[in-house]
């Protein structure tokens, strides 16, 4: 077959290629009704790297909510945050500029560590309602000083701590509270992955612009941006465990290292944690436990032990925390739960009461199945799936309704930040110094 | 998705190698957990659970897809339809739905109202449900493609479930990036595309994978399958999509009207692939 090539795109293709191509699609004028809103919130973000982004594309989905502005220092990044933020967005810089001639009334912030304090600070003082990615400061002394700002100021303020708006956390803080699991043995929770953690520089290592935008880029890698491992994901699986603990711990020992990314970091690529939790009834709900009988648990406090531990060369099990218990243990992680009931002997079947054909076997009161399997004793789990849920888009949503109702009480308030801050932080201190470090006073 | 997607790239500095893989999997990632419809967090959840009751603000980059999306189903006839294609997974349960569902329920469609300016989505029909599967692979390579022009990498191979492939540059003796094709009924290897700067997406309907015609409802019949190579993956992955659907004589007519010199198309059918009559195919 002959024909003339077609060197004219139809329309209809042009139509598909501007809506692929890049991020502005051609405007139809189709119009969808909508119930009007409420004087919707003026919200500007700052800091727009991969999580300022992620937090700046779910609040453009979320009614009542308006992206004012958006501000980064480097160009690349505030670049494409302008496009997922939409035309009515101003860009800035510096953010300073954005406080002041925007005025927002609440600023989300996604900045590295280190300059957490700063911002959120700057933000509070230009009357700014704020969530804070985490983990809430660089040191306990920022923390406790934004802290008294935050207090000072009566704003509406939420570090980002997205499992406290997970439904699977909130269900397995509810399971724990009811006592399904008895009382807490133990907790271990990891965020092991297999890769070496850097984001790509977008220029060759011998130029001389390398070393700025490795430090830009890479900031989570050197010690005077970053805490680390610890504050850049523990800092989630510690906020679990002080939430279902209902405390915070004691004292703490760790270990860790550059054992194989030797590549220039200088933050460790693996660390190991045990924490002491000083317990009393409120995580210990009344259940009767064999080896408790003749004491009374409930009156005296014991000691908890949560072990943490992040890796950067294995990724099994990934970023999960387990929950043992003398009745069960939860496996958790941001989609996914599973209950795994402890096989007591009180479960097995002819034990119970009544059996006259078993009444012999009854004395013998111990059940013993015989398995190669190493996970037969765990049996099937009660899994609890994630329905309709997106945690960072919820934490935002959840923030805001805070922000329109003037209510303090957010999910993640000030005070559940700085412990979760100094929960990781003295981790930290303990790497460094090879003792034992004690929760701050 | 649910799909393997896999990631080769060319280069000396292999740290900057590995931090841009994981940038572009991360990426992919993220598009995954954008449009997929069964991830409840994605945004094609949200609007799949939302809009039937009311109307949902999305994303920027979703609404810019879903205007995509709407005007392949304009550009195609109406062989890619996102918005029937949930009808038809659930018909390819029951081999095709029948006929008195598929003529009310197909033919009526779309019963979407989409305001791109304002970004906001309702359906009129709580069947309705979206689904991105005839784009999202192609989306994401192209995405990922971004990252890697970010990233100074100039020869790269991604996929996508192999049949949705990415060609940056150059293999490593030089040449452009060969890609075999497997005979759609056989699994044989059939025919090897060098591909360069360029995106290929096959497509085949046989005993294993149905395909359903969106227009109608029902399996689209025969052995039949389409190579597409064109300069974007999503472009490519919704051709090859459209053209099966298509009977033979509609989709040489598409070709001839509305595709462009700059797509190249391979038909596969039977054993031996056919230099079909679509007078793109000269430099296969």
């Amino acid at each position: 077959m002959t024909s003339q090539p077609i060197t004219e795109i139809t329309r209809s293709r042009r139509l598909f290629l501007e809506a692929t191509g890049g991020l502005f699609a051609a405007a139809s004028t189709a119009t969808v009704a909508t119930a009007a809103d409420a004087e919707p919130v003026r919200t500007a973000v700052i800091g727009t790297g991969a999580r300022g982004s992620d937090l700046l594309r779910a609040l453009t989905t979320i009614q009542g909510c308006e992206v004012v502005a958006v501000a980064d220092d480097y160009e690349p990044h505030r670049a494409r945050a302008a496009k997922y933020a939409g035309p009515q967005a101003q860009t800035f810089g510096d953010y300073r500029q954005l406080l002041e001639k925007i005025k927002p009334q609440a600023v989300v912030i996604a900045v590295p560590l280190y300059l957490h304090y700063q911002v959120a600070s700057d933000a509070i003082s230009a009357g700014c309602d704020v969530f804070l990615e985490k983990t809430m400061c660089y040191s306990v002394a920022e923390c406790q000083k934004l802290a008294g700002q935050v207090a000072a100021a009566k704003c509406v303020f939420q570090v980002g701590l997205q499992r406290r708006a997970n439904p699977i956390y909130q269900q397995a803080a509810a399971m724990v509270k009811a006592g399904l699991l008895g009382q807490i043995s133990s907790i271990k929770a990891q965020w092991h992955r297999n890769n070496n953690w850097r984001r790509p520089v977008p220029v060759p290592a011998g130029d001389p612009q390398w070393q700025a935008l490795e430090y830009r880029l890479n900031w989570r890698l050197y010690d005077r941006f970053s805490q680390g491992l610890m504050a850049e994901l523990g800092s989630h699986q510690l906020d679990v465990a002080n939430w279902l603990l209902g405390t915070t711990p004691r004292r703490v020992i760790a270990s860790g290292g550059i054992d194989y990314w030797r590549d220039g970091r200088e933050v460790a690529d693996n660390v190991f944690c045990v924490y002491e939790y000083d317990c009393g009834a409120g995580v210990s709900p009344a259940v009767k436990e064999p080896g408790a009988r003749g004491q009374q648990p409930e009156a005296s406090k014991r000691t908890i032990r949560v072990t943490y531990s992040s890796l950067c060369n294995n990724a099994y099990e990934g970023a999960s925390e387990l929950i043992l218990g003398t009745r069960g243990s939860l496996f958790l992680t941001s989609t996914k739960g599973l209950f795994y009931r402890e096989k007591l002997p009180e479960e097995a079947a002819w034990l119970k009461p009544g059996d006259e054909g078993n009444a012999a076997i009854l004395t013998a009161g111990k059940t013993l199945k015989m398995s190669s399997s190493p996970w037969a004793h765990r049996g099937e789990p009660l899994e609890i799936d994630l329905l309709e849920s997106d945690d960072t888009r919820d934490e935002l949503v959840s923030f805001l309704d805070h922000v329109r109702r003037r209510d303090p009480a957010t999910i993640c308030d000030a005070f559940i930040g700085l412990a979760d801050a100094a929960t990781v932080l003295m981790a930290g201190e303990a790497l460094k110094s090879g003792s034992a470090v004690n929760y701050p006073a | 998705m649910g799909t393997l997607f896999e990631v080769l790239l060319l280069g000396d500095d292999e740290q900057h190698l590995a931090a841009v893989a994981d940038a572009v999997l991360d990426e992919i990632e993220r598009i995954e957990q954008l449009l997929s419809r069964f991830d409840p967090r994605s945004e094609i959840s949200r609007i799949n659970r939302l809009a039937a009751r009311e109307p949902v603000l999305i994303d920027r980059e979703v609404a810019q897809l879903l205007a995509a999306c709407l005007a392949a189903r304009e550009w195609t006839g109406g062989a890619i339809d996102i918005a029937a294609s949930s009808l038809a997974s659930q018909a390819s349960g029951m081999r095709q739905l029948p006929d008195d569902v598929a003529s009310s329920k197909f033919a009526a469609l779309p019963k979407i109202e989409f305001d791109p300016v304002r970004r906001l989505i309702r359906f009129h029909d709580s069947v309705i449900q979206l689904d991105l599967g005839a784009i999202g692979k192609g989306y994401a390579l192209d995405r990922a493609a971004e990252i890697l022009s970010e990233n100074n990498i100039e020869h790269a191979l991604l996929h996508g479930g192999t049949s949705s492939v990415l060609a940056q540059g150059r293999d490593e003796n030089g040449q452009p990036w060969r890609i075999a094709l497997r005979d759609p009924t056989t699994g044989e290897p059939a025919e090897t595309i060098e591909l360069s700067d360029a995106a290929l997406s096959c497509s085949a309907v046989n005993e294993q994978a149905d395909i359903i015609d969106p227009r109608t409802g029902k399996v689209v019949a025969g052995e039949v399958g389409y190579a597409v190579m064109a300069p974007t993956a999503a472009e490519a992955e919704v051709l090859s999509t459209a053209l099966v659907v298509m009977d033979r004589e509609a989709a040489e007519r598409f070709v001839l009207e509305q595709v462009a010199s700059d797509i190249r198309i391979v038909r596969l059918a039977g054993r031996i692939p056919e230099a079909v009559s679509f007078r793109l195919l000269e430099s296969v």
